[in-house]
């Protein structure tokens, strides 16, 4: 179960959008939401929806892996559509049960609002299937460092999430270890009301947080064994530059989002 | 300044829960000269991970003092020069690797010390190379087995070019592969790099190839000497909760049992047939 | 007699195979089409090193993984039949997992202990006889009971742990690696306990490990995986043997073994199929007796 998150995982390739600069991807995407928060139109969607497919295809990542990204949102994205659907009020009333309505405005909303979610989570588990984690941390400390001079921490959040992103997959791993052997045991996650159930993870979430505590001791020692002391005089192995592969992903975001953003005016 | 690591009566002691106080380690004298592959040998709770934590200035004596490559551990000045000349490595794999792709992971050291990123590129391959990773250097950490990481670990401090390396019971967690793996990578560190290894662990068998073996319990340094010299006493380190290799209770109860009459330091199964073979030979004829 | 025959084995898997993360990149066939019968109150070893299937095989033996095909029987009934009662198996069939001493959650050792018996739905003084039992099992004194787990030292909680699982009173006791990360003394000490509890509880044991020399001399019978499937499986003196097929599947033989063969090898008639120092002593001592080494 617990194996079926894909969200927020990197598959390494070969690519322009894998060999870009992670700076150039992080405002690549930034334009991209802006872009989708923009528009509203169908043009305009369609266009975006072609580009952020696109670029998937660019990277060689497999549909369904990327739509399985959407999995765990799918609820939220349901209930939020339904919503519109049929709490929109508005005079073209399609169809009428009482207080509850469908308009066209509904429908519209609600269509908007699921191509905007999708679009959204797709071209952002973009950013992450195609840079490793610590690419990602590495363009995010690089592009937010002249923050630092207002002494905001950038380098430690950049470190943080890095481990963050480093331990995600080992506490899955440990979690559904601890709930295999808790269940053998005869532990039952599953079923009863509420209280119940959140006691029932008592078992899973105390062996977690003593684990977790250890490892962050042990992880603290290796890390000062190695030389560690925060931002204090390093370096990078990788050094990032502006190439090729930068300027297909900066043409092709002012082809595509300047043409969605030129169908939204006219039309 | 002859000695990597030269502990003199070294003291260490902790309270644990019920404020009791312990001595992990009572005056302990041991050096390992620069070039060694010396082998610290001792049940759990011997103290000889505590030793271990001595070795990088993780933990400081509570009386004796700790010099590493000629620096004492209880200069705070100078703990950044001590780690640089000796590195160490933890049992738990996985709570040692902080990135997220292994050849990212054996930079970490190297970024830290401020070294330039081409020189970082070139050491990171030649670390990657010495420890057989350079086909795994893009990989996600925690999709390898436990062996694996423990090698990209050792590539980590390596890269970093130390004088010394101490490794904490690295063979603890691994399967017999992985350990194989490691010892073989420790050796060819040894032998190619001339780096001087410190190896924790309570494996015989990984003791039985080391140039010198010292044996701790209860914080006490019982015996030293070479692997020959120590396994030999097959009575005392059975009193110790530690065993000898089975070439030698082998010689020990042929002898015992057959009046054969054999040397019993024989620690390989070469050695062993050896003597066995001519043992044989002679008495049937 | 005809009765005792027609007894089913305690345990049969039929067939089975399992494959994770179907679909994905990251495929993989942990277990291809195995067969295996375990009759009530053997032990046997299984063996393999990491990635040999052995940890995806326990896993079915109490249902807590489904298999993607084939079938586990226990009294010859499908655990995974429609109907079937998953959990009641699972306080039947104790599966101990790799460093167990990870799962300890309560405040004190004995309410963790009780944990599988309140499961169980058992009463109070049931639960109360039951914890006092599995602390007399480990060898740990009842005022243990009393302690936060968090205060023992590691071997202890491994105790602690394992007396979780023997509360249960189960028929069949699996454990993944018991002895992984112990010491020498450590774990002659838990090879002991196991022992007991399959001699004086007749339980039967399913032990886990990579270690061939432990798997021999606690096991009537070895099966080694190798790759999802079983690669030998026998005695262990006929297991022995085949020195280089286990080299091959990655597992290393005892060195006493590995002594025999080399005489072997260099043309010497000693039986090779053994694998502690008493043995070997007495092989030998039969082929000086025997006369002239060929």
């Amino acid at each position: 179960m617990l194996r079926d998150i894909t969200l927020g995982q990197y598959f390494p390739g070969n690519t322009p959008l894998h060999r870009a600069d992670p700076r150039t991807k992080i405002l690549l995407i930034l334009a991209i939401i802006v872009a989708l928060f923009a528009c509203d139109g169908a043009l305009p969607y369609a266009l975006l929806a072609v580009y952020i497919f696109g670029l998937v295809a660019l990277s060689r990542l497999r549909l369904r892996m990327v739509l399985r990204g959407l999995k765990p949102l799918l609820f939220l994205i349901a209930f939020t559509a339904v919503l519109n659907l049929f709490l929109t009020p508005g005079d073209d009333v399609l169809w009428r049960a009482g207080a509850v309505s469908v308009t066209m405005t509904g429908v519209h909303k609600a269509a908007l609002l699921v191509a905007r979610l999708v679009l959204l989570i797709v071209g952002t588990s973009l950013l992450t299937y195609t840079t490793s984690p610590i690419q990602l941390t590495d363009g995010f400390e690089r592009l937010f460092s002249p923050l630092k001079r207002l002494r905001l921490p950038i380098h430690e959040l950049a470190m943080m999430m890095s481990l963050a992103l480093r331990f995600i997959p080992t506490l899955v791993e440990e979690t559904d270890k601890i709930m295999r052997a808790q269940r053998a045991r005869g532990a039952d996650f599953d079923s009863g009301n509420l209280l119940h159930r959140a006691r029932a993870l008592l078992p899973i979430l105390v062996p977690l947080f003593v684990s977790s505590f250890r490892r962050a001791e042990e992880l603290a020692t290796a890390m000062e064994c190695r030389l560690y002391r925060g931002d204090v005089g390093r370096t990078r192995m990788r050094q990032l530059k502006f190439g090729r592969d930068d300027m297909i992903c900066a043409i092709s975001a002012a082809l595509f989002l300047g043409g969605a953003a030129a169908l939204q005016l006219v039309f | 300044m002859s000695e990597m690591i030269r502990a003199d009566n070294l003291t260490f002691r902790y309270t644990d829960f019920s404020h009791a106080t312990h001595l992990a380690l009572d005056g302990v004298n041991l050096t390992v000269p620069y070039g060694q592959f010396a082998a610290i040998l001792g049940r759990n709770g011997s103290g000889k991970s505590t030793f271990a934590k001595h070795c990088n200035a993780i933990a400081l004596p509570s009386g004796g003092r700790v010099l590493v490559d000629g620096i004492d551990t209880g200069n705070p000045d100078r703990v950044w020069d001590i780690r640089r000349a000796c590195s160490m490595v933890f049992q738990n794999p996985d709570n040692q690797i902080v990135a997220t792709v292994v050849e990212e992971d054996v930079a970490f050291g190297l970024e830290n010390m401020g070294v330039a990123p081409r020189e970082i590129r070139h050491r990171v391959d030649e670390a990657l190379r010495m420890v057989d990773m350079q086909d795994y250097r893009l990989h996600a950490p925690h999709l390898l087995s436990g062996g694996q990481k423990q090698r990209v670990a050792i590539a980590g401090v390596l890269a970093m070019q130390p004088k010394c390396i101490v490794l904490d019971e690295p063979t603890a967690m691994l399967d017999p592969r992985g350990r194989a793996d490691v010892l073989r990578v420790l050796h060819r560190l040894h032998a190619q790099k001339h780096l001087t290894i410190v190896l924790i662990t309570h494996h015989m068998d990984e003791a039985v190839q080391a140039e010198r073996v010292a044996v701790l319990d209860g914080g006490h340094l019982l015996l030293d000497g070479t692997p020959r010299e120590i396994f030999v006493q097959t009575e005392r380190l059975r009193a110790l909760g530690l065993a000898a290799p089975q070439s030698v209770q082998l010689l020990e109860a042929l002898n015992a049992r057959a009046g054969a009459g054999l040397d019993i330091d024989a620690l390989t199964v070469e050695e062993c047939a050896d003597r066995i073979e001519a043992w044989l030979k002679g008495e049937s004829r | 007699m005809n009765e005792f025959r027609r007894e089913p084995p305690i345990l049969e898997l039929r067939g089975l195979s399992h494959v994770y993360s179907a679909g994905t990149p990251f495929e993989r066939r942990a277990l291809d089409g195995v067969n295996l019968t375990i009759k009530r109150g053997e032990c046997i070893a299984l063996i393999g090193h990491t990635g040999s299937g052995k940890s995806t095989l326990i896993q079915h033996l109490n249902g807590l993984l489904r298999p993607t095909q084939g079938q586990v029987l226990f009294h010859g009934q499908d655990i995974f039949a429609r109907g079937a009662d998953l959990r009641g198996v699972r306080f039947r069939i104790g599966l101990v997992f790799q460093y167990p001493e990870y799962q300890l959650f309560e405040e004190t050792v004995g309410r963790d202990i009780a944990f599988g018996p309140v499961n169980m739905g058992l009463n109070n003084r049931e639960i109360n006889r039951r914890v006092a039992d599995a602390l007399d099992m480990v060898g740990l004194p009842r005022e243990v009971a009393e302690k936060s787990p968090f205060e023992l030292s590691g071997g202890q909680k491994r105790r602690v742990a394992l007396a979780g699982v023997l509360a249960m009173q189960p028929e069949v006791l699996v454990l993944d690696e018991p002895t992984a990360g112990l010491d020498p003394v450590g774990r002659e000490e838990m090879f002991a306990l196991i022992r007991t509890l399959h001699e004086t509880r007749g339980t039967t044991i399913v032990l886990v490990t990579h270690s061939m020399e432990d798997a021999a001399r606690m096991a009537s019978r070895l099966v080694v995986l190798r790759e999802g499937r079983i690669f030998l499986t026998g005695a262990p003196s006929e297991v022995f043997a085949q020195d280089e097929a286990l080299t091959r599947a990655g597992l290393a033989v005892p060195q006493v073994t590995r002594i025999l063969l080399e005489l072997r090898r260099r043309g010497i008639a000693v039986d090779a199929g053994c694998y502690t120092v008493e043995q070997a002593v007495q092989k030998l001592l039969d082929c000086r007796k025997g006369g002239r080494p060929c």
